[in-house]
Formats: structure tokens, sequence, C-alpha cells
């Protein structure tokens, strides 16, 4: 009852928000306004049987999902509320009989945008990239191609409302994030960004150790010429990952480059990229891994029109300041070939071969990958394709052994169209995989067999069985199988609505006594309405 | 009593916000239902959608077509490597999920998702559950949505440690998993074998995976005399015993030395005079000096005299009166300095002169 007040509370806030727009909209037009959402109902039933039931989840369960979305077009905008919530007492899914997922309101005008509620800025990686439950505007002057835009968002990050307000559930710290980005665009593909972030914990969280930081940052984005687009993110963090211990908070620098060419247009696009992050480059909400340094090239060669080669190299360590006991150190390198010979039609053949070296910090691997994959699709209907993937692993760390994996696959296709725009297909696949190590082998092979048909709008289905038995050395060996049967009937043939039935038997078996063999019935049935 | 007041205060505005919208409203609320376009919400739930069949199905390629590497904002080439990992380190049962929310940022959407995946790792065969809650942004290219980053628990790429570090956290995301739950990683190193214990930044060691490099149990040697024994010491580590532990030097000592220094006889008795230096290089404590001489009598007869401590380089002078001494012209007499040992000593030879 409490969190329904709560939820109302936060309605009224919203209306009271959405009011003021609305009543001004309505001097310049007579568009209503528009409810639209999803609707998706299940009821689950589910068995679990077996020498062990695994942690799995049995009973019969119910979910309800609703989603509205109710807007009205203004003038020279639009603006409304989108909301998302969830009913279940499934447990798996949720541990709330009910939750409020997702709220945002809007009001957009020409220049002019507000948001409240789930809102969020992925500006600089390096920066900023997160949402929040808080409040946004963005306002612009100039041209799309050619102006500023000033962005401003702030709020609290939680990972649902009702953590929010209901002390209770509260198993989250509370971070407080403010954020503004100016991006000046000149034209195109040139534009120039600044972002600013400010991100504080709740110091009295027992969750996590409160952090602070402050990250300002710029991106920017040059396109030259038809040859030449350079690319950028740089950020300078003040940052401390614990407020409450005596260490003082860090400064560092982060900076990304990326210089794309395009030589021989048409033909060749060759891209360099050089990242370097400071090991106390920590800013919290952003995109980036601290302490590494890295060094890479993407090439891409159009040979003719029948065959393609791509080439990528890396380069990168740690320990940029020799406070590690050593230097991790990786050195990758990989070559695609994709041939799509004249003549045969319809058809694809890829090489793909890796070499990597990683080493320091007691690693010292060398692995070899290739991959040949084949690929048909006749306008007869069948489809052929095969892949082999050959994995050489050379570990020559203490204790570490070397591997030899062979990985293979077979796929053989038909579907048939028939009148009235009925559809029946079939598809088996074959795969085995081949582990040889010294410290014992393993060896699996399976397959799944999956027949479909659909009945123009009205409806489809699908039988599925697959298998996987498994011989290993080191473990014992084991067998999973699944069946399912999945359908779903369009009510008057109208996509907007389904009705899904889904009936499932997994299996799995072991011959290790103390391993969880189970028997999983599930069986579902579900309405979707979109409106 | 105050919040109730402000709930109550707030479900009033609401009722006066709503109808007076809609009274005032030219365009009164449309009840009527409308079959709109696919949201972009939607298309990106599709997107998502078609990614997890793919990596079920353990098809790389196919995974990476719903992957934008021009926009990727996190470095694509690793993320392709820690793909690959996956499919290689792991056969992937089934993923459940359930989509929590998508939120916009204008054209570009975060997609927040809970889900459990089933999956053996190959390489002990161990069958796995891992649940997580991730955060996935996707970008318009073309007309069509596509990955750009990754956030939270890991959902893709999980079996590569250089992956795993680029990846931030979100709120909300599996903090702790259960030991049962757990998967060889960084943060679970006891779960790892030798096969993936360096992959996962481990060291591999007495047949468990450790997070310090190897480093050989120390035993008795020159470097680690504090190892040694009584019995050891001396043959193992090079060293010295004494105050029950073994050292690299030998121990400072007194070395007392007693010489006779003159000697005054009538018929009846003598007096011995004799001098005690401490040659040593500690400081020697109390000790006893003793003569041992024949008696006119021929019975056998002894006198001693107290040593008060000596410093080192000290040289004490004394004297001891031998009641019924016969002369019978010289060295048949001792004198002994400790001849109870109660101080340790270098060298014991050199406590005796005669007279």
């Amino acid at each position: 009852m409490n969190f329904i007040i709560k939820v109302l509370s936060i309605g009224s806030l919203v209306l009271l928000c959405i009011s003021p727009f609305s009543f001004a909209a309505e001097t310049s037009g007579d568009q209503p306004w528009q409810i639209r959402g999803r609707s998706e109902s299940m009821l689950q039933w589910q068995e679990v049987a077996g020498t062990s039931d695994g942690g799995l989840d049995e009973g019969t369960t119910w979910r309800q999902e609703l989603s509205l979305n109710l807007s009205k077009n203004l003038e020279k905008g639009r603006t409304g509320l989108d909301l998302r919530g969830r009913a279940t007492n499934d447990e798996q899914v949720d541990q709330r009989d009910a939750r409020l997922l997702f709220l945002h309101g809007y009001w957009q005008q020409d220049k002019v945008n507000f948001e409240f509620g789930d809102v969020a800025g992925s500006y600089n990686p390096l920066v900023l990239s997160t949402s929040v439950k808080g409040l946004k505007f963005g306002y612009m002057t100039g041209e799309r191609d050619h102006g500023m835009t000033y962005t401003l968002i702030g709020g609290v990050q939680k990972p649902s409302w009702e953590e929010l307000y209901d002390n209770t559930s509260d198993d989250s710290v509370d971070r407080y994030i403010g954020g503004f980005n100016s991006a000046w665009t000149h034209a195109p593909a040139q534009s120039i960004g600044a972002t600013f972030s400010y991100i504080k914990d709740d110091s009295a969280s027992t969750v996590t150790d409160p952090a602070e930081a402050k990250t300002a940052g710029l991106d920017w984005q040059w396109r030259f010429n038809r040859y030449v687009t350079f690319k950028g993110e740089t950020a300078f963090t003040h940052s401390d990952l614990d407020t409450k211990d005596s260490q003082s908070a860090d400064d560092a620098w982060a900076l990304k480059l990326r210089l794309l060419t395009k030589p021989l247009p048409r033909s060749v696009r060759s891209n360099f990229m050089y990242e370097r992050l400071a090991p106390d480059y920590k800013p919290v909400v952003a995109s980036a891994s601290s302490d590494r340094e890295r060094i890479e090239n993407d090439t891409e060669w159009m040979i003719n029109r029948q065959v393609k080669l791509r080439t990528t190299l890396k380069y990168s360590h740690d320990n940029l300041d020799n406070q590690l006991t050593d230097t991790l150190t990786t050195r990758d390198g990989v070559v695609y070939l994709t041939y799509r010979p004249d003549w045969l039609k319809r058809s694809d053949i890829g090489v793909r071969a890796q070499f990597k070296r990683d080493s320091g910090r007691g690693t010292n691997r060398n692995m070899q990958v290739g991959a040949v994959d084949f690929n048909l699709r006749p306008k007869s209907g069948w489809r052929y394709g095969t892949s082999w993937i050959f994995t050489h692993i050379n570990d020559n760390a203490t204790s570490g052994e070397d591997q030899k994996i062979n990985t293979l696959r077979g796929t053989l296709g038909w579907k048939k169209r028939l009148a009235d725009n009925h559809l029946i297909r079939a598809t088996l696949r074959l795969d085995g995989n081949f582990i040889n190590r010294d410290s014992g082998d393993r060896e699996s092979l399976g397959g799944q067999l999956d027949f479909g048909y659909d009945a123009g709008n009205l409806w489809s289905t699908d039988l599925l069985a697959s298998t996987k038995n498994s011989y290993n050395d080191i473990a014992a060996d084991n067998s999973y199988i699944d069946y399912q049967l999945r359908a779903n009937y369009h009510p008057g043939e109208d996509r907007s609505k389904a009705i899904r039935l889904t009936a499932e038997r997994r299996e799995y078996a072991s011959d290790d006594t103390a391993s969880p063999d189970y028997h999983e019935h599930i069986a579902k049935i579900a309405y979707l309405v979109n409106f | 009593m105050k919040l109730n007041h402000a709930v109550k205060l707030c479900l009033l505005l609401i009722l006066v916000c709503f109808f007076s919208t809609t009274g005032f409203c030219a365009s009164s609320y449309d009840r009527e239902l409308i079959v709109q376009d696919k949201t972009r919400a939607m298309q990106v739930e599709g997107v998502f959608k078609e990614l997890m069949a793919a990596y079920e199905d353990e098809d790389a390629q196919g995974f990476l077509d719903l992957v934008s590497d021009e926009r990727f904002r996190q470095d694509y080439m690793t993320f392709t490597d820690a793909l690959y990992s996956d499919f290689r380190n792991y056969e992937i049962r089934q993923v459940d999920y359930w989509i929590d929310r998508v939120v916009p940022d204008h054209v570009k959407q975060f997609l927040y998702v809970r889900w459990e995946k089933r999956y053996e790792n190959l390489d002990d065969g161990q069958q796995l559950t891992t649940t997580g809650f991730s955060r996935f942004l996707f970008d318009e290219v073309d007309g069509d949505y596509l990955l750009i980053e990754l956030a939270g628990n890991n959902l893709f790429g999980g079996s590569l440690q250089e992956w795993r570090d680029e990846v931030p956290q979100i709120s909300g995301q599996e903090a702790v998993q259960s030991s049962a739950d757990a998967v060889c990683d960084a943060q679970n190193l006891g779960l790892c074998d030798g096969a993936n214990c360096s992959s996962n930044g481990g060291y591999w060691y007495d047949n468990s995976c450790h997070q310090a490099p190897y480093t050989p149990s120390p035993v008795c040697d020159p470097s680690h005399l504090s190892l040694c024994n009584e019995a050891n010491c001396s043959s193992s580590g090079n060293g010295y015993w004494y105050n029950d532990t073994c050292n690299s030097t030998p121990q400072t000592q007194p070395d007392l030395v007693v010489r006779v220094v003159d000697m005054m006889f009538s018929s009846s008795d003598g007096t011995v005079y004799y001098e005690v230096e401490n040659l040593g290089d500690a400081d020697a404590a109390a000790c006893q000096v003793e003569a041992t001489y024949t008696e006119m009598s021929g019975a056998p007869a002894s006198a001693s005299d107290s040593v008060a401590p000596l410093a080192v380089g000290e040289v004490r002078s004394g004297s001891l009166y031998l009641p019924n001494y016969y002369y019978t012209g010289g060295g048949d007499a001792t004198i002994t300095i400790d001849s109870t040992n109660v101080v340790s000593e270098t060298n014991e030879t050199n406590n005796t002169d005669s007279f």
C-alpha cells in the first residue's frame, strides 16, 4: 500500500510537470493525446525432478508487464510520458510483487527539450555514460548540422524506483550524478564537445565504499576530407573511490585518439587507434578501464568485388607507473578473408586467423586460431553451411598446459514457400567439439533439429530438439537434451496481438552422482498485445 | 502524520490537474487505442533478442553483425576476442532474460536487463549458473540499431579477463555471486584450475590458483637462518647457534686468561700473585680463581678467591694466600680461573697457569 501511495505521489508530480506543457500546447493545435503501449500477460508452470533440483525454481508463476506511452504532438514538438511496470510472483524474475520499472516524461520543442524520470546521458565515454533518475534539460542554438547544443543532466543513480523511496528495500548506494555537455557542430562529421561530470556517493552507505569523482573531458570528430577523419576523446579526473579512508583523491588523465583514413576510397580503409588511461583514472560512471596503453590498427581492403581482406592488430600493456610486480602485455593480430565467388552465387567462404600472445605477471601464452566457414543458400530453398575452428593454445606459464581445440559444425536447411503466404522450414545442425590436452581430453557431440511452419499472419509453430553429449577425461560424462514446442497465434491475423504457447523439457544427466541431474518441464502461455 | 497530509495533498493535486487538463483541453483524452509502428525501445529489444539468439547458438559472426565496430565505445577488438573466448571456453545451454527498461538518450538507447545464464565450463566440465544485471547501449546506424557499449555484469565475453577489466560497473548489478554460481575469474581464483588460472590473472602452483606469484617455500639456508635449528644452523645455514637462535655472526664472548705474575713463600706458607685479563669481546661475569698446591704434609690443598665482573680488555690483579704451602722448586701448583665454567668463553684453554 505504501508503495502504491508513493507511486501515486510520483504520478502527481509527473502530471504537475506535464500539465503546464499541455496547457501551453492547446493554444497552438488540436492534436489529441494518444496512448499506445504493450501488455504481456504470462502464466508459467515449471516442474523440476531428478537426483537434485540444482537450485531450479518450480511451481506456477505469473507475470504481467505493461508499457504505456502517452504522447501528444505540439506545434513544434512533442510531449509525453512513458511508463513501464511489472507484477509477478516469480522470484527468479523479481523479488518484489510489483515494481515500476521505467518512468520517463518529456517535453520537446524545436530548440529546447526537458526530460524527467529515467534520463540518460551518453556523452564522452571517458567522462559520462549512464542513466539516472532525475532531470535533463537540453537547449540548442543554430541548426542541427551547424550550431551548439547544451545538455544538463542530474539525479540519483538507483537500480529501481522504489529504492528511491523505500528504505526497507534499499540495497544499493545513493549515487548522485550531475553532468553537463556542450557540443559545437560545424558541419556534419565535424564537431567538438565538452563534458563535465560530478559523482558523489552517500557517505552513509554501508553497501560499498562511497566514491566521489569530478571528471572533465573533450571529445571531437573532424572529417578533413574524404580521406581522413580524426576522432578523439580526452579527460581529466579527480577521483576518490573511498572517501572514508585516509587516502586523498587521485588526479589522472585519459586519452583516446583515432585516425580514420581511406587512402584508396571504395577500396581501402585503415583506422589507427591510440589509447592511454593512467592507473589512477577512475571516473566511476564512464566506460574506461584504467592502467592501460593500447595501440591498434584495423585495415579493410576490398581487393575486388569477390574478395575482402581485413586485418586487426593490437598491442596493449598495463603497469604504466611500474607499481606492479610485472607488466602484462598482449599482442593480437587477426586476419579475416571473405570470398564471395562469382562462380557460385549466393555463397560465401570465410577464413579467420588469429595470433595472440599474452606475457607477463605469471602469464606466458601463445594462441593461434584458424577458422574456415562456408555457406551456400541457393534459390531452391536449401541451405548448406559448415565451419571448422582450430585453436592451439601454447601455455608456458607455471602449471599451464597446451591445448588443441577443434570445433566442427555442419548445417543443412530447407524451406519451401507454399500458397497463401504459408512457409514450411526445417534445419538440421550437427556440431562437435574436441579438446586435446595433457590433463585430459574432452569430446562433445551434439545436434539440433528445428521444424517450423508459418501459416501466413495467423499462426506459426516451431518444434525443436537439441542434444549434446560430452565425454570428459577430467570430469564426469554428461548429456543435455532440450525439446521445445513454440506456437504463435495472432487473433484475426492482427500481428499486434499474439497468444504464445511454449512447452519445453530439458534433461541434464551426468555420470557423477554428486552432479545435479534434473528433468525440467516448463509450460508457458502468454498474451501479448500492442496498442 | 505530516507525510500523510503531503500524500493526500499530492493526490488532490492529481485530481485537480487531471480534471482541469481534461476540461480545458480542446483535444480531450483520446480513449481509442491506436496501434503504432515500432518504437525505438521496441526496436532495441528486438535487436537484443537477436543478440541473445546468436549468443545461444554460438554464432560469432551473426552476433558481431549486430555490433557497430565504427561506433563501439569500448575496445572492439578486445570484445571480439572475448566473444570468441566465450564460445571456446563455454558450452552455452540457455540464457533466460527479463528486460527491465529502455532509457533513451535522444536516438541512443540504454537497455537494462536481468539475466540467468546456464552453461558448462569446458575447462573442467563444471555446470554453472550465473545471474546478473547488465546495461547495453544501442545506437542507430543506417536505420538499424547496433550495440555500442556494455556495462554491468558480464553476460557476453565474461571468460576473458582483459574484457572484464573494460566493463564498468552499474548500480544494481550482482555484487557477490554465491559460491554455487561463481565461476573462475579474478575475484574467484579459488575456482580456477591449471588451464584457466593464468588467463584470469592468477598464478597456479601447489595445485591451486593464487593471487601472488609463486615463491618457493624457504628452508634453512644462509638467507633464512631463522628457519634453522641447533642441528643444522652451522651445517646448512653457515650460522652460529646461541641464544636459541641461529645467527649470522659468532656470539660475542669474553675470554678470560689467568697469569701468575709473582709469588712469595716462607717455610710454612706462601702467597701467589696473579692477574686476570678479559681478552674477549664481551664483558665477563663474576667467577672464581682457585689455586691448588701440596702441603708440607704432602696432602693436596687449595685456596680460592672471587673475581668481580671484568669488562672487555680489563685486567684485574689479586693474590691468594696458601697456608702450609711447601715450595718444591715450582711448576707443581696451578692457578685456575672459572673452573666451574660459569662464564662462556671463546677459549677455555688459557684459564690455567702454573707456579
